[in-house]
């Protein structure tokens, strides 16, 4: 027994060495593909920055048109221009930026051509925009080396309904008019007689409001209530611009909250103001208009226009109808709720910083001196902007990502890029 | 000589001895490519950061500063030196791109494998705030 031990030991002499040898090539095709796996990553990886790049890059070129999407195309190109992908330049096709509408409810990308719809692009790659050489490629079949990122425009608006593409993109403004103005914060029933008009820019496929177009009753008023609450008769609730500016008497125009809402601009008899620039006048200073009769006082046409991308660069505030309609304070204490807000007052009106925060003066009711009072906002499916709302409304403004492209997806195959 | 050969005591030592130049040819190999993919990613990502924070950048406060101090900081974060710089190009319909450039002098941890002396990536995104 012990002799067979001997020999068993004896015959093992060497076999760690044998072993080896054996096993080297093995250690070695093991070794290879590590390296050739962590090389797949890097291509990976620059394939993704190429990916980003054209869809960050077409998203903010595409503007809503046919030839927009061409230029979004080429600055897709332009920005991947010299990128180096397995040392090799990379040159985009056309057919890798592929545009869609993203719908921010269903978390959903429909591929289209229409640029009324288009909301999004995304540029997926695969290892045939590279040209893996044959080690690689063989290596590809078992970690598959793909990159994709899908862009929406601006911040999205879960809310919107925008399908139509009229108006604004990335969401609609709602237009809401008062005469009586609130008096009572925080109360409904002290609204005074409000005009509310949802998606005004959608219903009615315009970027701007007209106040003398309003007489005319070209726009619709879907929701109207006098004092008591009771919905006035047909009719009642256009006019109430001149109704409550007789003619001939002085009035002046007051804008307040632009700070919140830089997007738009006002033009007054022709002029174009930035929101901020008039906001900041001081009431002293502001001209002095009539209505009716000619001379250079005469206020003939007033319209407040928008930016076609003012809520995707988050240039109009976001908020809800109902703390607007209440005069319920802004997160800092601002006029109802922030909303932009186009006032017309008497000459000798009584103004006050109350509510405004740092903006212009308003002027709070009838009793000092408020004719007719317009307000402006983004309504979206988020928060009000409101004090006890402040944290939600804060933290979603941010997260989506506004004045800026938002990338919705950099997963190849993800809900976004499979679509 | 015959009880030389018959002798078993250090056998393994010898085969060891074989062995080892190997093994440790292995290991070196694996730790300087595992080190030079780490860092030739780590410029990537800082490289892609960096373009990134300078197009959120608006043109006023400066893309390509904005792109460098972001890039350097990955860099850093990453337990690498190198130096980032950025420059600006055209953009469809006059506007600006931001592209960074991000070189490091690689050094393996034991020198094994012949990797390139410099790490190199760059980035190019346009600026989302023109103004």
């Amino acid at each position: 027994m012990i002799w067979t031990d001997k020999r068993q030991r004896r015959g093992r002499r060497g076999s760690t060495a044998t072993y080896f040898a054996v096993m080297l090539p093995a250690l070695g095709m093991f070794s290879a593909l590590g390296i050739e796996i962590a090389y797949l990553g890097v291509v990976q990886q620059q394939l993704q920055g190429v990916s980003d790049a054209a869809a960050h890059g077409a998203s903010l070129v595409m503007d809503g048109s046919l030839e927009g999407l061409d230029l979004a195309r080429a600055e897709a190109k332009l920005v991947t221009d010299g990128s180096v992908v397995n040392f090799v330049e990379f040159e985009l096709q056309d057919e890798d930026v592929i545009f869609g509408f993203y719908d921010t409810e269903t978390l959903t990308f429909v591929e289209s051509d229409d640029p009324d719809l288009i909301n999004s692009v995304k540029v997926p790659l695969t290892e045939e925009d590279v040209g893996l050489g044959f080690g690689m490629a063989f290596f590809n079949k078992v970690f598959p080396v793909s990159s994709c990122a899908a862009v929406m425009q601006g911040p999205g608006n879960a809310n919107t309904g925008d399908l139509g593409g009229n108006g604004l993109k990335n969401g609609h403004f709602d237009y809401d008019t008062s005469i009586a103005a609130a008096q009572c914060p925080g109360s409904d029933t002290c609204e005074g007689t409000f005009n509310h008009s949802h998606e005004f820019d959608d219903n009615n496929d315009v970027t701007y409001t007209d106040v003398f177009s309003d007489l005319e009753g070209h726009f619709p008023i879907d929701g109207c209530v006098d004092l008591t609450g009771k919905k006035p008769k047909a009719g009642a609730c256009g006019g109430d611009f001149t109704r409550n500016i007789p003619d001939g008497t002085p009035f002046k125009i007051i804008v307040a909250n632009a700070d919140l809402s830089p997007g738009a601009w006002i033009t007054i008899n022709g002029e174009e103001f930035d929101v901020d620039f008039y906001d900041d006048l001081a009431f002293g200073s502001l001209p002095t208009y009539v209505l009716g009769g000619v001379g250079a006082n005469s206020l003939t046409s007033l319209t407040v226009n928008f930016d076609v991308n003012a809520i995707a660069n988050c240039e109009l505030i976001p908020t809800q109808t109902g703390d607007v309609r209440k005069n319920t304070p802004g997160i800092n204490g601002e006029w109802r709720s922030g909303a932009l807000t186009v006032q017309y007052v008497d000459v000798n009106a009584t103004t006050t910083s109350f509510l405004s925060s740092g903006d212009h003066d308003v002027v709070i009711n009838e009793d000092n001196g408020l004719f007719y009072e317009a307000t402006y906002f983004w309504h979206w499916d988020g928060p009000a902007y409101t004090a006890s709302d402040a944290t939600a409304w804060q933290e979603l403004y941010d997260d989506l990502d506004c004045h800026s492209a938002r990338f919705i997806d950099h997963v190849p195959g993800g809900t976004t890029c499979a679509g | 000589m015959r009880r030389l050969v018959a002798a078993r005591r250090g056998n393994s030592a010898i085969e060891f001895a074989l062995i080892a130049p190997v093994l440790f040819m292995f290991t070196f190999a694996i730790i300087d490519f595992s080190w030079y993919f780490l860092a030739w990613r780590a410029v990537i990502t800082s490289a892609q950061v960096g373009a990134r924070a300078g197009a959120r950048t608006p043109m006023v406060d400066g893309p390509a500063a904005a792109a460098v101090s972001q890039a350097t900081t990955t860099l850093n974060n990453s337990y690498l030196i190198g130096t980032p710089s950025a420059r600006y190009y055209g953009s469809i319909v006059n506007n600006t791109q931001v592209r960074i450039e991000v070189e490091v002098d690689f050094t393996p941890l034991v020198g094994f494998v012949q990797a390139p002396e410099v790490l190199y990536a760059q980035q190019q995104m346009r600026v989302e705030l023109q103004q």
